[in-house]
């Protein structure tokens, strides 16, 4: 199952190379942030997340086994963390005072994100107005159904894959696939319904 | 059996992820041939599908902020220490070793200072006052403490002595009086009158121990001097 690039890297790890550990933050670290940022849609947060995934990964490294590729572990260590993140959040997130209200931090990189001479700034905040809403449907849809969809639309992961890291069946995941698409839909029309010149981009 | 219109509508999004058995997909086409109402739904519903599932697709990979990379390098140096620390022991001991050294000084240098003022300022006080400091000492009549002493004659009797060689045991209690007697070897009558005389005007001092006075015991021989002339 190991490719012979993911069993070297993952032999660095456990010998502490630094070389290793270096290429194994430079490959997950976008992805992991990626996705943890669609699983909890903030910054903050997946900025943990993604540190206590890394941590995870340093320290389980000796006792991973190579069942599965180096890929679906790393993101069912991520799954999993931010699925712990959210149970937190949902737990003690009442309590907290919102410091962070007005701060947005997240536009900065999304602008350079999208960064394209080619297109008018018409067409760019159309595009970002579209990005906002699916962001927004996105985060109402049930976690599991999310889970699903952004590994199988955004990251674009096979079933194969995503059945192996939110260890679930085959069936399940075909079944979140789409019942998550339906609902992401459902959100969006609701949403846009009342804004029809929005329709057509959908 | 060909679908309903209404069937079809059920399992449109089903058609249209693949997720219908072969002989259902096949009824769909099917049906989409002679229906041109449904086909255009499909047609509709495919396309929707399609830019929803780019829309999704484009969703542009946000970059993680620069501090997280810090943050992982940090992490990932603190981990490549741990490692290579597990796996040397002469590492891992110096570095114990290195590890009780810093927190024995973080544990002292509060105390050190002011340890170090307060000895240092003693001895300079204490070197200033030396000179004029004088210990007012009376060695006469000094009691001997920490011993014991013996019973002392203070004062012999002023009566001589002429009968024969003889041993007394004397026992004195505190206040210096004889308690008690016993004289060895052959003691006359007219001896032991004179024997009683000596010890009658004889004063004794008494024996001590740390200081207070005790009974105790004392011999005494006497002699008969006999003086020529």
């Amino acid at each position: 199952m190991l490719s012979y690039e993911d069993a070297q890297l993952i032999a660095g790890l456990r010998e502490g190379v630094e070389s290793s550990y270096e290429m194994l933050i430079s490959r997950f670290q976008q992805p992991v942030y990626n996705l943890a940022y669609r699983l909890l849609n903030d910054s903050g947060d997946a900025c943990d997340v993604t540190q206590e995934v890394f941590l995870k990964v340093f320290r389980n490294v000796k006792q991973f086994q190579g069942k599965s590729s180096l890929r679906t572990w790393v993101y069912r260590i991520a799954v999993n963390e931010s699925h712990n993140r959210r149970r937190w959040l949902f737990r003690h997130r009442h309590k907290e005072v919102g410091l962070q209200e007005d701060f947005v931090d997240e536009s900065e990189p999304r602008d350079r994100s999208l960064a394209d001479g080619a297109r008018s700034p018409y067409d760019r905040a159309f595009d970002r107005e579209k990005q906002v809403l699916l962001e927004e449907a996105l985060s109402r849809i049930n976690p599991s159904f999310r889970e699903a969809v952004v590994l199988r639309d955004v990251e674009d992961l096979s079933y194969d894959e995503i059945a192996e890291i939110l260890q679930i069946s085959m069936g399940t995941v075909k079944s979140r696939i789409l019942r998550g698409r339906e609902a992401l839909r459902l959100q969006l029309t609701a949403r846009i319904s009342p804004e029809l010149q929005l329709r057509e981009c959908l | 059996m060909l679908m309903s219109c209404r069937a079809i509508q059920h399992h449109l999004s089903s058609f249209l992820e693949g997720d219908l058995s072969e002989t259902q997909s096949s009824e769909v086409n099917q049906h989409m041939a002679t229906c041109g109402t449904c086909a255009a739904k499909m047609t509709e519903a495919r396309h929707s599908r399609t830019r929803f599932l780019s829309a999704l697709h484009a969703l542009p990979a946000l970059p993680a902020p620069r501090e997280l990379a810090t943050r992982l390098q940090v992490l990932a140096s603190h981990e490549i220490e741990r490692v290579q620390g597990r796996r040397e022991f002469s590492s891992a001991t110096r570095r114990w070793w290195m590890r009780a050294q810093i927190s024995m000084r973080d544990l002292m240098r509060p105390l050190a200072l002011p340890a170090a003022g307060g000895v240092l300022s003693s001895v300079a006080c204490f070197s200033m006052l030396a000179s004029s400091l004088t210990f007012p000492q009376q060695f006469a009549n000094d009691i001997p403490l920490g011993f014991t002493t013996q019973v002392q004659v203070d004062q012999l009797s002023p009566f001589g002595y002429t009968g024969h060689d003889v041993v007394m045991e004397l026992t004195i209690d505190k206040n210096g009086k004889v308690a008690d007697y016993a004289a060895r070897g052959s003691v006359t009558r007219d001896d032991m009158k004179q024997l009683g005389n000596l010890i009658l005007f004889t004063s004794f001092a008494p024996a001590t121990a740390f200081g207070q006075p005790t009974s105790g015991k004392i011999l005494l021989r006497s002699h008969r001097i006999n003086v020529r002339g």
